[in-house]
This record gives C-alpha cells, sequence and structure tokens, in this order.
C-alpha cells in the first residue's frame, strides 16, 4: 500500500455527507436565533449592570474594612493635617530615588584595588583580554559612583594607568564631565577636579617613561648591560638599546631612588659590523663603544 | 446606523456558516469519535462563540475558517475534559482484534481506515483529519495546533507512515 492510497481513501471520506441539510438547517435556526441575544448592546448593558453591582459590594466592604482599620489605629482624621501628611508622605515614596544596583562598600573596594594590584604587578602576564576586562570594571563602577566615592578611585585609576593609558585618561575625561554637571557644593567639585587633573597629569608622565621601558620596547635586541654607576652618592643603572643592523643606540640611565628615566643621549654605532644575537653580553666600555661579549 | 451594521455584520456571518458548517461538522464528529448529539452541541456553541468575539470592537479577523477549527477543537478539549471518559467498548479494541472476529469482510477501506484513527495518537489523527478530509492548508494547520509548519509536515509523515503499517497488518492477515 502506498501513501496515495491512505490520502484518496481519506479524500473519500470527505466525500460523504456525515449531516443531512435539515440537521445543519435546524442548527442555523438555533443559532439565529441566539446570535440576536449576543448583540453588543445587550453585552455592554450586561457588563454595565454586573460591573456596578460588584462596585457597590466593593464600596461597602472597603468602608467597613476602612473604619475598623483606623478604628484600630491611632490616626486622627478630625486633624486637618491628616491628609496633608498623607500626601507629603507618598509623595516621598514615590519620589525617592532609586537605590544604585550595586552599593559599593569600602570592603569591595579594597578587594578591587587589591586585585587590581595584583595584576599590576604580573602585568607580564596580563593578556589584552583580561586587561580589558580590568579597564571595563572599573569604568563600569566610575560611571555609577556618587561624586564622594570618587576620591577612592582616583587611586584605582592612578593604578591602572600603569596598564592602558589612554583608556585611563578617556574614563577620567568622562567623571570629569560628570562632574561638572552634579549639583554639588563649588568647593568640593573644584578639589575633586582639581585631584583628576593631577591624576590625568601623573598618567601622561608614566606614558612618557614608559615609552622607554624596556618590556615595553618593541625592539627585542634590547641588552640590560649590568653596570651600576655611583655618582655622587646616586645609583644608575645603563640601557643600551642596540638594533640589529648596528646602525643606532640609544643610551639612558634610570636611578633608581626615584625611578625616574631620563634619555641621555642617542649616538651612532662606531660601526655597521656590529650583529648581535640575541642573548649575548654587552659591555658598554663608555658612551661611544661598546664591547659584545661571547 | 448601527443596528444596519449588525445586521450586514450577521448576515455576512451566516453566510461563513452555510460554507462551513458541513465541515466544521465532520470536523467534530470524527474528534468526538462519531457522538452525533455531542457533534450538534459542540458545532452551535463553536458558531456561537465566534459570532460573540465578532461582536467585540477589536477584534481582527484575518481567517475565519481557521478561526472556527480553532474554536471546535478547543471546545471539543474543554467536553472531553468536563467529561468522564466513555468510550464503547468496540473503539477500545484495536483494528486488528477486530480483524480477528471476522468483521474485516464487512467493513471497507474507509471504516478500517477511521477505526484506526480512532485508535491513534490524538496528534497524529488530528494532522491527518485536517490536511486530507478537512483539506486545510499547513499553515492553517499550524494555527489550529500551535504548532510549527516543519512540525505538522513531519506528523503528517508519521501518521502516514503508521496508518500504512496499520492497514498492511490488517490486510496481511
Amino acid at each position: 500500500m502506498r501513501n496515495k492510497d491512505i490520502k484518496d481513501i481519506l479524500r473519500n471520506i470527505k466525500q460523504k455527507k456525515i449531516a443531512d441539510d435539515s440537521l445543519i438547517l435546524e442548527i442555523r435556526q438555533n443559532i439565529e436565533k441566539n446570535l440576536s441575544d449576543i448583540s453588543p448592546k445587550h453585552q455592554a448593558k450586561y457588563v454595565f449592570r454586573l460591573s456596578f453591582k460588584y462596585t457597590a459590594i466593593a464600596v461597602i466592604m472597603f468602608l467597613i474594612i476602612g473604619s475598623t482599620a483606623l478604628a484600630a489605629s491611632d490616626i486622627d482624621i478630625s486633624s486637618p493635617l491628616y491628609p496633608l501628611k498623607y500626601n507629603i508622605e507618598e509623595a516621598i515614596v514615590k519620589t525617592a530615588p532609586k537605590p544604585l544596583q550595586k552599593k559599593i562598600t569600602p570592603t569591595i573596594l579594597k578587594r578591587r584595588l587589591k586585585r587590581i594590584e595584583i595584576h599590576i604587578k604580573k602585568r607580564e602576564s596580563l593578556n589584552p583580554r583580561t586587561k580589558d576586562k580590568i579597564l571595563k570594571s572599573v569604568s563600569r563602577h566610575l560611571e555609577r559612583l556618587s561624586p564622594s566615592d570618587i576620591s577612592h578611585y582616583t587611586e584605582i585609576i592612578s593604578q591602572y594607568s600603569a596598564i592602558d593609558k589612554q583608556k585611563a585618561i578617556q574614563t577620567i575625561d568622562r567623571v570629569e564631565n560628570k562632574i561638572k554637571f552634579q549639583t554639588i557644593p563649588e568647593d568640593r567639585k573644584e578639589a575633586l577636579l582639581k585631584r583628576l587633573k593631577e591624576i590625568k597629569q601623573r598618567i601622561r608622565q608614566t606614558e612618557r617613561r614608559n615609552r622607554f621601558n624596556l618590556q615595553n620596547a618593541p625592539n627585542k635586541n634590547i641588552v640590560i648591560i649590568k653596570e651600576r654607576a655611583d655618582r655622587n652618592g646616586v645609583e644608575f643603572e645603563r640601557y643600551i638599546n642596540i638594533q640589529t643592523d648596528g646602525n643606532k643606540k640609544i643610551d639612558f640611565e634610570k636611578s633608581f631612588n626615584n625611578g625616574q628615566v631620563k634619555v641621555r643621549s642617542s649616538i651612532q654605532a662606531t660601526g655597521t659590523s656590529v650583529n648581535i644575537k640575541a642573548k649575548q653580553k654587552i659591555k658598554a666600555q663608555s658612551k661611544t663603544s661598546i664591547k659584545i661579549e661571547k | 446606523m448601527d443596528n444596519q451594521h449588525t445586521a450586514a455584520k450577521k448576515q455576512a456571518f451566516m453566510q461563513a456558516y452555510d460554507k462551513y458548517a458541513q465541515d466544521i461538522f465532520r470536523f467534530i464528529y470524527y474528534k468526538t469519535r462519531q457522538d452525533k448529539e455531542k457533534t450538534k452541541d459542540l458545532l452551535q456553541q463553536t458558531f456561537l462563540k465566534v459570532w460573540k468575539y465578532c461582536t467585540n470592537k477589536n477584534a481582527k479577523i484575518k481567517n475565519i475558517r481557521a478561526l472556527l477549527y480553532k474554536t471546535a477543537y478547543n471546545l471539543i478539549i474543554d467536553e472531553s475534559r468536563k467529561q468522564n471518559h466513555t468510550i464503547s467498548l468496540d473503539e477500545t479494541l484495536p483494528p486488528d482484534i477486530i480483524s480477528q472476529k471476522g468483521n474485516s469482510e464487512h467493513l471497507d477501506k474507509e471504516q478500517t481506515l477511521i477505526k484506526i484513527l480512532n485508535s491513534m495518537k490524538d496528534e497524529y489523527r488530528d494532522v491527518l483529519m485536517m490536511r486530507y478530509i478537512e483539506d486545510m492548508s499547513i499553515g492553517e494547520i499550524s494555527k489550529v495546533l500551535g504548532k510549527s509548519n516543519t512540525n505538522i509536515y513531519v506528523l503528517i509523515h508519521r501518521a502516514l507512515k503508521h496508518a500504512k503499517k496499520k492497514l498492511e497488518e490488517i490486510y496481511e492477515k
């Protein structure tokens, strides 16, 4: 047997009349009779009557329950202040500011700071995704902050500026704008803006400094020369950056006292024949000449 | 003005009745396992319910046929919930047992298929009836049963397969 045969049988069933015309007509007359009963007008009347009845019952019930409740409480309805008081309370409830989505307590803040600190310390192992994650979380909370909390967060910004300077500055700009349009005391506003400006400056300095940071340098042929100079009681570490073609080198020093880095000079290498392989030790003999150790 | 509008609406509705009453009757008749009295009541209820919906000002009807079937389908479900399930003994017997009783000679193919339909899963029976007896489109069936078009295609395929298997079993015996 094929599917088609079954379909044919089913279609044959359709051809057979189950209901007589008289039966259908009988039902038709019944329906016609009932249709006029369910006209929209009739329905409206019915609903009105019904709703009126239930409203009356509801009002009576409300009055009974309300009077019992008021009798039990101490509210003095006769007092002229009663409706006013009620309205004020209601207004307060309605206009009360919505609570923050997540309240940032000092504990949470400390925990977050600590986590960021750890990340900053392990900067080498930070991948771009983690970096983004930290940035996002910090900036998200900054958006939500009240002015009083911003001072706490300035610390975070300054710390995380070591990771991504540009974004840190962007975030601070956003916070600055936010503060400018907030209704807080002028002196407080000024203090906050000043603080943010300071942080921005600090971040920019770090940015400049990091340009010469060994870990951020794109050229992998940088070799640290283990030479420590002592000039007037201040220790220095000397770095030499030599490119593979041996044409350029930058010599700069880093003092151990305050971590400031100064570019001292940018000089030409002694000759084009200097080819340096990775991990070869270089010893500076003077400012202008170097010695490669095998 | 309002009366005229209602009268026109009523006339249109009665035209719809003339057009679809037979089909809906058959649909209910097979769904209620061939109970004529119940079918009569349900047909009347179906049309009255749809009329009630039509009188609503916000009512928007795109496909009156599908609406009638859907209403009938829901009323049948309501009815089956209300009543205790009482089925005649013959209906409870699977078709192969009927054939063992020696009635198969008297039953023609259509009756056998109707028996098979009655013994089938509800959703299989519904889709076969709607598709081949009521000549409904897949879209209309999906609206009535509240399932996706793809699901209806699959159900029809399975129902046909099931019916075919049962019929073959009977004729082999």
